[in-house]
């Protein structure tokens, strides 16, 4: 086809999209090549955002490290936190007591629920729907107000500690968040019939961008993407940390890797999520929010890799420790790095109309690809 | 699959591979963990994904610097039999290579262009050997323990 183009004068067209792109949730550049409207060739140019983490990491002391991790996937920063301790808590052997743990929980689940939010809002203005961006964050800024009154911030939470996490919960949490549960449930019939059965977006997005079991396994995407390819992977239920294996929830998963599917896995997820946190607000108990931890944090030399269940996959640290009060190494294996590696591939053969909505359904947040 | 069936099964294919141990006054690795040669890496993850253990499952490559060697690691994860299993290669500090695991792994692609921007390990067989996250004209491997940053206008 090209060559017969080329013959009469028409060429290949290469198209930058982005930098500065309001697709792209950030600083994402894509080299497109193009014949007339399909995608011969795609490849994502990362890096923008590149401050070095890992670098900063090996030069900052371990409890210092919790407030960099804030700045990986800024729209989840709980469970970043979480990462971030798991690995010296495990180092050093240390048992976190139970409150904590519980709240430590309910802070990640309600994280997830305001992850899923913001793609939620920014997938619809992705495709054209311009209104469930404001219900969106009409609800996502509720959990906010909710952390700001645990820890003060909005955004870098920077509340999990070695041991346990900073402050205990004050009085109007509680009542809050179950509030926030009974406002939250209704909003999600709501959201279905705004968008996720609304006929042009299932026209965009169903059958578009299908991504097969095998090729998600051997891709290594997690999270909401893998699940929607039908591979049922979860680390709170296949490597459970914390208390997640006390609690009763199941794992959403899609059937054939579409967009579609991918948006609804994460749609179907906040319900999981509610639940989670209901559970979890039964179960705790007044006590300690801090183990006995020594002021300087000094793990034994050695190594380990932990991962948790970030709202956007599989969320590693592999930490080397040197015995001393900073990391030797201090590698972050974030999952939206590795879910848009698989782009170059999807974008292949695809009309250029259909980026968008294919870059959007992997839900990217670019703090962490570059980290 | 316990640790020690996973090992034995592993030995009975490829003598070569030995249990890691960790260094002196280190805590032992809390997954099975096993050292190789750099040049059966490709052979051996190969058949980690096809042979009866299932590793069909990338979920990490690390680029490490013990000061005397580079260092990278793979930590693999089976979807279906669900063990996890760490592979560390040692290379030498002044010319890092390493062949390619990205034709057995997809996910490899871009973990080992990452390596090779912060360390200068040298994939061989990778279809698109270039840096990634580093700036364009970006000199030295940043993540090197003697990687001295350059001042730039900002500094």
């Amino acid at each position: 086809m090209i060559e017969q183009l080329k013959n009469s004068g028409f060429e290949e067209m290469t198209l930058n999209m982005g930098p500065q792109h309001p697709s792209t949730h950030g600083v994402l550049h894509l080299l497109l090549k193009m014949d007339g409207e399909v995608i011969t060739e795609a490849r994502p140019d990362i890096g923008y955002l590149h401050r070095g983490m890992e670098k900063i990491a090996e030069k900052r002391t371990w409890g210092a490290n919790i407030a960099l991790s804030d700045r990986w996937d800024y729209i989840a920063s709980m469970s970043n936190n979480f990462a971030a301790v798991l690995g010296p808590e495990k180092l050093m052997s240390i048992t976190v007591p139970k409150r904590a743990e519980y709240i430590r929980v309910i802070m990640a689940e309600l994280n997830r629920i305001a992850s899923h939010l913001i793609f939620f809002g920014t997938y619809g203005i992705d495709i054209g729907a311009f209104t469930p961006f404001f219900y969106a964050f009409r609800e996502r800024e509720k959990i906010l107000d909710l952390y700001e009154s645990v820890c003060g911030a909005r955004l870098t939470y920077n509340y999990f500690r070695i041991g346990g996490v900073s402050a205990d919960l004050p009085e109007e949490f509680i009542p809050g968040v179950k509030a926030f549960i009974n406002y939250f449930r209704p909003k999600l019939k709501e959201y279905d019939t705004l968008l996720s059965t609304n006929p042009i977006f299932m026209d965009r997005t169903v059958g578009v961008g299908a991504i097969t079991k095998e090729e998600a396994i051997d891709w290594a995407l997690s999270g909401p993407n893998i699940r929607a390819s039908g591979v049922n992977f979860d680390l709170r239920k296949d490597d459970p940390y914390s208390v997640y294996s006390e609690f009763d929830f199941n794992i959403p998963t899609g059937k054939n890797g579409d967009c579609w599917d991918r948006y609804m896995v994460r749609m179907n997820e906040m319900k999981e999520s509610a639940r989670i946190v209901e559970q979890a607000l039964e179960k705790l108990e007044p006590g300690d929010i801090m183990a006995k931890v020594a002021k300087v944090i000094r793990p034994p030399a050695g190594e380990i890799y932990t991962h948790v269940e970030a709202p956007k996959g599989e969320l590693g640290v592999y930490c080397i420790s040197d015995g001393s009060t900073m990391p030797y190494r201090y590698k972050v294996r974030g999952p939206s790095f590795v879910n848009l590696a698989i782009l170059q591939k999807m974008l292949k053969g695809l009309r250029i109309a259909d980026v968008v909505a294919v870059l959007g359904s992997i839900d990217i947040v670019l703090g962490e690809v570059d980290r | 699959m316990t640790n020690q069936e996973l090992l034995t099964k592993i030995a009975e294919k490829f003598p070569a591979v030995a249990e890691s141990k960790p260094a002196a006054g280190a805590l032992p690795a809390f997954n099975l963990t096993l050292e190789l040669p750099s040049a059966s890496i490709a052979e051996v993850c190969a058949w980690l994904k096809t042979g009866e253990l299932k590793f069909d499952y990338l979920a990490s490559l690390s680029g490490v610097d013990l000061k005397d060697k580079l260092q990278v690691v793979y930590h693999l994860y089976s979807i279906e039999l669900k063990h996890k299993l760490i592979l560390k290669v040692n290379l030498d500090r002044l010319n890092p290579e390493l062949s390619s695991v990205n034709s057995v792994w997809q996910a490899a692609n871009w973990h080992e262009r990452e390596a090779y921007d912060m360390f200068g390990v040298k994939f061989t067989g990778h279809p698109y050997p270039e840096r990634i996250l580093t700036a364009e004209g970006f000199e030295g491997y940043p993540l090197l323990k003697d990687f001295i940053a350059k001042p730039d206008q900002y500094d």
